[in-house]
């Protein structure tokens, strides 16, 4: 009988992250297949994921804020004066 | 998402954007832009913070995204939100490391950076948001117990 090799929590968050390198990727889905119950939680860790990059994805469609704008259209027209104006701060 | 109400949020892009424009002159070629934008925004927002007093991060109740992203269907968006809920109630040091590094997808060394704080701490922190995300999600999949029926009971004497 082949022995499961340990699936650490290093390999689950680059799991997650996409970081794993292609073999270890391997070794990870395979430990996947044989763990019911590993499998849930990281698919259930990945939705959680899914769901939180869901929301920031659809924050960033969100049209750009008039007052943004005007402030990158004020700094451009500064740039070409000689002395550039500095803001506060 | 990291600081609750769309109103403040603007309101801490505006001065991003202000303090990022007057100082592009320091961001150095061929280093990250986002990561710096990041230092910015974050020291923007505990000095924001400081002088305001203003209660920090998620504390308002209410749902936080009014727009959840148009879900194939209504069990996914409710889903949406509850992960939203649930994340809103993170300690904000465990937010901030997930959104930076799950969400936006830098690196352990440059969150790090950000953040001003050990890789070892960042890793930790994001593997303690993960985890309590997921316990209160599957807390909250559970069936509640009928917790006004066991009040009526206990009225009536039952």
């Amino acid at each position: 009988m082949k022995l499961q090799p340990p699936i650490t929590d290093d390999d689950i968050e680059a799991l997650l992250t996409g970081h794993l390198s292609p073999a270890r990727r391997r070794v990870v889905e395979d430990a996947l297949g044989a763990q019911p119950d590993l499998r849930r939680r990281v698919e259930a860790l990945q939705a959680d994921q899914d769901a939180l990059r869901a929301i920031a994805a659809d924050l960033l469609s969100e049209p750009i804020p008039d007052r943004f704008l005007a402030l990158l259209d004020a700094d451009a027209a500064s740039l070409d004066r000689p002395a550039r104006r500095r803001h506060g701060t | 998402m990291l600081v609750g109400d769309p109103a403040h949020a603007d309101d801490l892009v505006q001065d991003c954007l202000v303090r990022a424009i007057s100082n592009l002159d320091r961001w150095q070629l061929g280093t990250n832009m986002r990561a710096w934008l990041f230092t910015i925004m974050r020291n923007v927002l505990f000095n924001n913070l400081r002088r305001a007093r203003r209660s920090p991060f998620l504390d308002c109740g209410g749902d936080a995204m009014d727009t959840v992203p148009v879900a194939a269907d209504q069990e996914q968006r409710m889903r949406v939100l509850d992960v939203d809920k649930a994340f809103t109630r993170l300690p904000s040091a465990h937010k901030e490391v997930f959104l930076l590094i799950a969400v936006e997808g830098l690196d352990y060394e440059e969150a790090a950076q950000i953040l001003g704080v050990p890789v070892g701490t960042v890793k930790s922190r994001l593997s303690r948001a993960r985890n309590d995300l997921r316990t209160s999600l599957d807390k909250s999949d559970k069936p509640q117990p009928q917790d006004a029926d066991f009040a009526e009971r206990i009225r009536r004497g039952a």
